[in-house]
């Protein structure tokens, strides 16, 4: 596998889809509008003082908050926990756009036929869809979360602004689960791409790879799942093999034979 | 013996003649190629001249092997590593071919840059190309025509592996479809038939990413080298959307050559371009061709097929026939002559029919129309009897048949021949 050659297709997408208006509003919009709600959320909730149910959750928090927070700011805190899920939907639907354009933008423009008649692999060509279209999604999610932290900060305090990093689960959130969603989602706008025709349908079919992971908000929503720490670390750990999984389908998805042949 | 990676001739024992086969050695296709070398079957010490060169080369005997002996038709084949499983500095590329039988012209040991035999695919029930067996020398500039459908497209595909044959087997540029494929792509040229260029990115820009694909050395210099031959050089750094067709099809002819391929494959190069543009197009294949490139070019247009190909095929799931386009001409039609006579009657035709060179002859007005096998030999002939006759011969002209005819005289008797898959 050549490193030179995956930077080249990486460098390429970058240069060309970012150009697409599309893309990038899209690129803008949505790290921004997943953290406008939680922000939103905490200037209605942050300022208002603990009632009776806030209080027994406080208690029950306590425990488990960092050191130096009082029972308010660690409720406070777990509010602020309850909205990390939206910072893996931005990993999973910022990749779409970009995957769609990639591989059916390619097909609407006849470009993909003289890539592969270059010495390039498949896998080669995949991984550097798969980056182009994961870094920014990851990028874009840590940016996202910065500002998350910034508003925490002024809205609520500095220590909820000191102590929403500093615990480890969002840093497996933000560093393990958010890429691993990125790759997932490239692939399975991969896998997609590869058998329809346009840019619009593939995104609107690729979306679909949102839909288990709203089960996960539904649940957490409705009381049934609790985002915890063995939680965060299960769902890091089954990425791995379900993103493992699905670039190997992705790979036998993307047929040179039947992409020339059948793409019109 | 002494083995030379750098020269097209490689000297060895035994009055052999040798000649460096393949893409000229880089260390860009060093690793991919090791050693690739094939000796005329014909000469009985074939196996002795692979090994003695294998020995020459300091690199173990013992690590030769010969993976195929049908290759290449006439030759056998050999892969050496070097012993301690180091990539070779430079690839030893070599096809030693036998003048066994005394003929020593270069193109008696020629092989083919391009060379089919059986080749078939089909989708599904659908036969796209069947049985395809076509031989393409190195510097020819072949055409293949046919009309949309027939496969022409599949067969570029095929042999740019870009699909895989159902059937059958393809040698490009001494390397074989389906095994050597990452070879052949790094050492074969396609211009597909849209230019499928990056619109949103400059022209430069473009080149630089396929220079970085093929893995090219001197990138910005190969690039620089096709943009200022194509006349783009001072428009590097516009936008490809802002390219005129004709430009867009001159950007992505360099992007075809930036590697320095043998094999060029053009699909349809000057469809959609206008005269001018298409005229350009045209000098510059012939230029390419000058320079001893193969080049497999696809076309509808058949006057671009006559006046650039050194030989034509013709297409249609199978193909019907193959040779220059002259003698497509004379295959289909015969030679004919046109003989305009002051006075000419019935009795002149029935003389004349008499003939044994002559084939045909239809009296139309006063002029006699002949059909011969060869005008050059055939018409002092014919001249001497008509003058023998009394007929006062005026004029004496060839017939040219357009491409278009045979190509449309062909299709009509395909049709007629062959029934549907």
């Amino acid at each position: 596998m050549s490193i030179e050659k995956i930077k080249t297709i990486i460098r390429k997408e970058w240069a060309d889809v970012f150009k697409h208006r599309l893309v990038l509003l899209s690129m803008l919009f949505i790290p921004v509008a997943f953290t406008t709600v939680p922000v939103a959320a905490l200037m209605v909730t942050g300022a208002a003082q603990i009632g009776e149910v806030g209080k027994e959750l406080a208690a029950q928090a306590s425990p488990i908050c960092p050191p130096g927070l009082t029972a308010l700011q660690c409720y406070q805190l777990q509010v602020l926990n309850q909205f990390m899920l939206l910072f893996m939907f931005t990993p999973l639907i910022l990749p779409v756009t970009i995957a769609a354009y990639s591989i059916v933008g390619e097909k609407t423009t006849h470009s993909l036929e003289p890539i592969l008649a270059t010495p390039i692999t498949t896998i080669e060509l995949l991984v550097g869809k798969n980056l182009a279209a994961a870094i920014p999604a990851t990028i874009g999610t840590w940016f996202g979360f910065l500002i998350y932290v910034a508003a925490a900060g002024l809205l609520m305090g500095l220590p909820l602004a000191r102590a929403l990093p500093s615990q480890a689960v969002w840093w497996v959130a933000l560093l393990l689960i958010g890429p691993q969603l990125s790759i997932l989602s490239v692939n399975f706008a991969m896998m997609v791409s590869s058998r329809v025709n346009e840019p619009h349908v593939a995104e609107q079919l690729s979306a679909l790879v949102v839909l288990p992971l709203l089960l996960i908000f539904f649940g957490q929503v409705g009381g049934l799942i609790i985002l915890d720490r063995s939680l965060i670390l299960q769902l890091a750990v089954g990425l791995v093999g379900v993103d493992g999984l699905l670039f190997y389908l992705a790979v036998r998805v993307f047929d040179r034979e039947t992409i020339l042949s059948r793409w019109r | 013996m002494q083995l030379d990676t750098g020269k097209r001739v490689v000297p060895c024992a035994a009055r052999p003649y040798s000649t460096i086969h393949g893409p000229p050695p880089t260390r860009a296709n060093a690793l991919d190629i090791q050693t690739f070398l094939c000796v005329c079957k014909s000469r009985p010490d074939s196996e002795e001249i692979l090994r003695a060169l294998a020995a020459s080369s300091g690199w173990a005997p013992g690590r030769f092997t010969f993976p195929s002996r049908s290759l290449i038709p006439h030759c056998l084949h050999g892969t050496m590593l070097p012993a301690d499983g180091r990539p070779p500095a430079l690839p030893v590329v070599a096809v030693v071919g036998g003048n066994w039988g005394g003929d020593t012209s270069e193109d008696r040991f020629r092989e083919p840059m391009i060379h089919t035999e059986n080749l078939t695919k089909h989708f599904g029930d659908t036969f796209a190309v069947e049985n395809l067996n076509l031989d393409v020398a190195e510097g020819e500039v072949f055409g293949f025509l046919g009309p949309n459908g027939a496969g022409k497209t599949t067969t570029v595909r095929m042999l740019t592996c870009l699909i895989k044959p159902t059937s059958g087997s393809a040698m490009v540029n001494g390397f074989r479809v389906g095994r050597d494929d990452k070879i052949i792509r790094r050492t074969v040229g396609l211009l597909t038939e849209t230019p499928g260029l990056y619109d949103r990115l400059s022209a430069l820009h473009n080149l630089q990413i396929y220079a970085s694909l093929y893995e090219i050395e001197d990138r910005a210099g190969q690039v620089e080298k096709y943009l200022r031959m194509l006349g783009l050089w001072e428009r590097r750094h516009e936008l490809a959307a802002t390219f005129s067709k004709g430009m867009k099809q001159k950007l992505a002819l360099a992007r075809a050559l930036m590697h320095e391929p043998r094999v060029l494959f053009l699909d349809e190069p000057t469809a959609a371009l206008d005269p001018e543009a298409a005229y350009l197009v045209r000098e510059f294949i012939a230029g390419l061709s000058r320079e001893g490139r193969t080049i497999f070019v696809c076309t509808h247009n058949l006057d671009e097929a006559d006046r650039l190909c050194d030989r034509i095929g013709v297409l249609k799931t199978r193909l019907l026939m193959i040779d220059t386009p002259e003698r497509l001409r004379a295959n289909l039609f015969g030679r004919q002559v046109v003989l305009r006579l002051r006075r000419a009657d019935a009795s002149i035709a029935e003389a004349v029919l008499e003939l044994p060179f002559v084939d045909d002859c239809r009296l139309t007005d006063n002029e006699l129309v002949v059909t011969v096998e060869k005008p050059e030999l055939h018409n002092p002939q014919l001249i001497r009897l008509l003058v023998g006759l009394g007929v006062e011969v005026q004029f004496v002209s060839e017939v040219r048949r357009s491409l278009e005819e045979v190509y449309l005289q062909l299709m009509k008797e395909a049709e007629q021949s062959q029934g549907p898959h």
